[in-house]
């Protein structure tokens, strides 16, 4: 209890007290929407009472780490309750015959953008899709790279050069001529073409990685014990070797997710990210260029969110990297 | 000792291939194992002890590691090195297992020591994880290993380099093999500690019957539990015998240096003689006897290389001083 703070917990109240109406709609809509949001209920819990845990146990300076963990909290809560967060329909053009950006106010806290849609809302919503690529996106490429990296580590021979080489073939084309021309290729792009796209061009550095430390572990003395008690390959890689390496991965996944936003904001912004009038944060940018002077806010507000994202991810990345190094 | 052996060896020769040549690390070497017979293997380092051992299991890293194609090791009549896959992992450890040098280093520090009994177990038998989890801790306790319950969920780094040793032979036992591999088992850890090893080894090798291969450099340890004696010099076996011969008539010159270079405490003024030299490096084995740059008793015969000769059913030495009766009496 702690670290139970009820200034918070006050704010939680008052907003589930005001915005009533909308948890009600929100409880009779879409089953998706309520599963995402369960998940994120179970995963904001967990994820703080483990970093807490690590950062108690190996005495890491931990007051950026808190910092940076609520911040993603507020982030990843927004994005899963946005139905009930958002107060306007983000794709909703409130007056389309007099359409025009205006200022914050008291109704738009944020603004609206060119065609008076609510930039609050438009953020809120962007959260979603942009967190979610890039949560979904590391998922895949970490997932990928570390199998294939750690099977080409193992097993050696031919197998090995065949997925190293590939992998330098893959790496010899830019990734953001890859990601260009076959996100160009599609005429529609959702959320999970842009999760696919990403994280199958992802993994590379993580299977160059995943095979390295196999490599330094797999002649050491308990793998050749394990082997000699019959464990099989499988067992070795996952139950010895896995764990073994999990910490640069960890650390490799974490500044991965940081990356990925700001790849897909890059992609947004020119005009290859989820189509529109899909919301996110890259595509607000873009959306919001013509008027920088006009409207700056329309710009300067998703930046700061991706800025600032970005940084979490890295302040994360970093503590996790400070608090599994064995000196 | 007269149904067939559990384990032969015939002809084994592993080479390595480096970037500064081909390595001969064991060279035609052949032995047998009976059963529940103690077999020890001695020598100095380098001698090709650990790689004859780790063959035995066909643990060798191939490339670089190369066996060569008479080789054969013949495990109850089945050869391992022709072995594949699956095949293969059911010997591992179940039928033949293995305890290394260093405890520490040969367990994996972020599982548990009970897990790690528990995965050989479930490796081996399909028993579900309470069973496994069960008969780890009565392994724990064979072993030797106070208030076993609690330390299955100990960690590595939380128990000392004899209580690993005895983790070790947990895993090794817990599908009671035929065939029990010690490669050098006491040599990381205290005196003292090493004692109790060996009385834990022997006491296990009674109850449950099996074969033991005990691998080591300490002539103390071979003189305690062995029944039958392989002395490896460069690659090559350079003796064999029972126990007791070997240590009343060492017949090759450098099982009587080995002996020799023993400290002695039944005679406080026994100068100890050390082996001048040390083991040449594999890559680049003497021609002719191997031992001979290094030997006393080395004559003008010794360019040649000589051969195994048996004398007996369980004695060998390979050494022209055995062939020439005249030459060893002068």
């Amino acid at each position: 209890m702690k670290y139970f703070h009820w200034t918070p917990a006050g704010w939680a109240l008052l907003l589930v007290i005001a915005r009533w109406q909308k948890i009600a709609e929100f409880l009779a809509g879409p089953l998706e929407n309520k599963m995402l949001a369960l998940v994120v209920l179970i995963l904001i819990p967990v994820g703080i009472i483990i970093a807490l845990k690590v950062t108690a146990i190996r005495k890491v300076e931990s007051r950026r780490l808190q910092l940076a963990i609520t911040t993603l909290m507020v982030l990843v809560g927004a994005a899963a309750f946005a139905p009930i967060l958002a107060p306007y329909d983000p794709t909703h053009i409130i007056d389309l015959a007099n359409a025009q950006t205006l200022a914050p106010s008291f109704a738009h806290p944020l603004g609206t953008d060119e065609f008076s849609r609510d930039l609050l809302s438009r953020m809120i919503y962007g959260a979603r899709i942009s967190l979610s690529i890039a949560l979904l996106a590391i998922t895949l490429s970490i997932t990928l790279g570390t199998t294939l990296g750690m099977v080409a580590g193992l097993t050696g021979g031919v197998t090995d050069s065949a997925i190293m080489r590939s992998i330098d073939a893959a790496l010899a084309i830019p990734r953001i001529v890859l990601l260009v021309v076959v996100l160009a290729l599609w005429d529609r792009r959702d959320m999970m073409t842009i999760v696919l796209v990403l994280g199958l061009t992802g993994w590379f550095e993580t299977a160059r990685l995943a095979r390295a430390e196999v490599l330094s572990l797999r002649d050491r003395n308990f793998v050749v014990a394990a082997r000699a008690s019959g464990v099989s390959n499988v067992k070795i890689l996952w139950r010895h070797l896995l764990p073994n390496i999990a910490a640069p991965l960890v650390v490799t996944a974490t500044l991965g997710v940081g990356q990925l936003i700001l790849v897909e904001a890059g992609l947004s912004y020119l005009g290859l990210g989820v189509s529109v009038p899909t919301a996110s944060w890259g595509s607000i940018i873009r959306d919001g260029r013509e008027l920088l002077f006009q409207a700056p806010w329309i710009v300067t507000i998703p930046g700061f969110a991706i800025a600032t994202t970005v940084m979490v991810f890295s302040t994360i990345g970093e503590s996790v990297r400070e608090a599994l190094n064995p000196r | 000792m007269t149904a067939t052996p559990i384990l032969q060896v015939h002809n084994l020769s592993v080479a390595f291939e480096t970037p500064r040549g081909v390595v001969h690390a064991v060279d035609d070497v052949s032995f047998d194992v009976a059963r529940g017979e103690t077999l020890g293997i001695v020598g100095e380092s380098g001698c090709g002890k650990t790689v004859t051992a780790l063959s035995l299991l066909k643990l060798i890293p191939q490339p670089p590691g190369r066996i060569s194609q008479e080789s054969r090791v013949l495990f109850d009549g089945v050869d391992v090195l022709s072995l594949e896959g699956e095949a293969l992992r059911k010997i591992r450890g179940a039928r033949v297992a293995m305890i290394f040098q260093d405890p520490v280093a040969s367990l994996n520090p972020v599982l548990t020591i009970g897990e790690q009994i528990a995965e050989t177990i479930r490796a081996h038998k399909p028993v579900s994880r309470a069973e496994a989890r069960e008969q780890a801790i009565l392994l724990l306790d064979r072993v030797g290993i106070p208030d076993p319950a609690h330390r299955y969920r100990s960690y590595p780094h939380q128990m000392s380099g004899g209580m690993l040793q005895r983790v070790m032979i947990a895993i090794a036992l817990s599908c009671t093999p035929d065939v029990l591999v010690a490669d050098e088992p006491t040599t990381a850890l205290d005196v003292t500690i090493q004692a109790q090893i060996l009385d834990l080894l022997r006491g296990i090798q009674d109850e449950y019957g099996m074969s033991l291969i005990l691998i080591t450099h300490d002539l103390g340890v071979i003189a305690e539990i062995a029944d039958r004696v392989i002395v490896m010099y460069a690659g090559q076996v350079v003796e064999e015998a029972a126990t007791e011969t070997i240590f009343s008539q060492p017949a090759h010159p450098y099982t009587r240096g080995l002996i020799d270079s023993v400290p002695r405490v039944d005679q406080p003024q026994y100068q100890i003689t050390a082996i001048p030299g040390s083991v040449p490096p594999a890559s680049n084995w003497p021609s002719g006897c191997r031992f001979h740059p290094r030997c006393p008793y080395a004559w003008d015969r010794c360019e040649t290389e000589p051969q195994l000769e048996r004398s007996g059913s369980s004695s060998a030495v390979r050494c022209w001083l055995a062939v020439d009766t005249d030459k060893a009496t002068e």
